[in-house]
């Protein structure tokens, strides 16, 4: 069943053909909203949040102007940079009220032996997204989520393949140079 | 090698995940640098793409609970609505209505009694 007819389903009123879009796209997007360095909470509720709007807008979706996951990207990009705004100036003001405040981040969770070295793998690589600029970070976590094509990644990056292809380019040489600069 | 191939070119198009003619790949297999570099690529988007997801992970009934936030929510009233269902509100509209007509009958009972002194009576 492909999403447009998953879509004129659940617009002619069966809910539950939505309930197929959430389980085909919820893993791609957990993986998007990761990307952006938010704890598991913080991306569970953007996630449903996407889901939600994507459902209440859904008469609003134009399948001729982009895919059904471009546009769920896109409602999710939205939403993870206003997050990632919001917990900056969170941070700033605990910054000024309090120099030893410490916010909690996913190197304080504690975890088994074993999946150290896969966290800590997975804090490089975070960090050295989180180093990025915003725009090469985007790109560069749809293009690794190997779900969009070029033309998707440039539709919710609003802007050509060409660009896509540069930022991609641009933001694997950043990253490159970040985790040689950590070893 | 063909001089003709550019380097950067390739190094651009491997990062990107372009496919390489056959003249392109012949080039890097020759090029220690290419070479060195799509090695480097490989490496990069094998780390990147086991921690890009930072250990997210979709929660078990994740789709059971979106279905649950989707139930049909009240219809939305707006703000005049919900100022013209103040009782307070419907006092004044009252009042005001009562006065203009009030108002219209005074003027109505003028103007047959005294038509010189109504409104557009004055000839």
């Amino acid at each position: 069943m492909d999403d447009g007819f998953l879509i004129r389903q659940t617009l002619s009123g069966k809910p539950n053909a939505f309930r197929l879009l959430v389980v085909r796209y919820q893993r791609p997007l957990f993986r998007f909203l990761g990307g952006f360095g938010l704890d598991q909470a913080v991306a569970e509720e953007l996630a449903q949040e996407t889901f939600l709007r994507a459902y209440r807008n859904l008469a609003g979706y134009d399948a001729d102007k982009a895919k059904f996951s471009s546009w769920l990207f896109t409602i999710a990009k939205h939403l993870a940079i206003n997050e990632k705004a919001r917990l900056r100036r969170r941070a700033s003001h605990l910054d000024r009220s309090d120099g030893e405040v410490e916010l909690p981040g996913r190197d304080s969770v504690p975890g088994a032996h074993e999946a150290l070295e896969t966290a800590e793998g997975r804090t490089r690589v975070q960090q050295a997204l989180h180093r990025l600029p915003e725009v090469l970070r985007s790109a560069l976590i749809l293009a690794y989520l190997k779900e969009l094509s070029m033309d998707d990644i440039a539709n919710i990056e609003c802007c050509s393949v060409g660009a896509v292809k540069s930022r991609i380019f641009r933001g694997k040489q950043l990253l490159r140079a970040e985790l040689a600069e950590e070893d | 090698m063909d001089p003709s191939i550019s380097c950067n070119a390739i190094q651009e198009r491997i990062a990107v995940g372009d496919a390489l003619d056959e003249a392109s790949q012949t080039h890097v297999l020759a090029c220690a640098g290419c070479n060195r570099l799509a090695a480097e690529w490989v490496a990069l988007d094998s780390l990147v793409a086991d921690g890009i997801d930072g250990g997210i992970a979709v929660p078990d009934g994740f789709a059971d609970r979106v279905m649950a936030s989707l139930a049909p929510e009240p219809a939305a009233v707006s703000r005049f609505e919900m100022l013209l269902g103040r009782r307070w509100v419907q006092l004044v509209l009252t009042q005001v209505g009562l006065a203009v007509a009030i108002a219209n009958l005074l003027r109505f009972v003028f103007s047959t009694l005294v038509p010189a002194a109504s409104l557009g009576g004055m000839r």
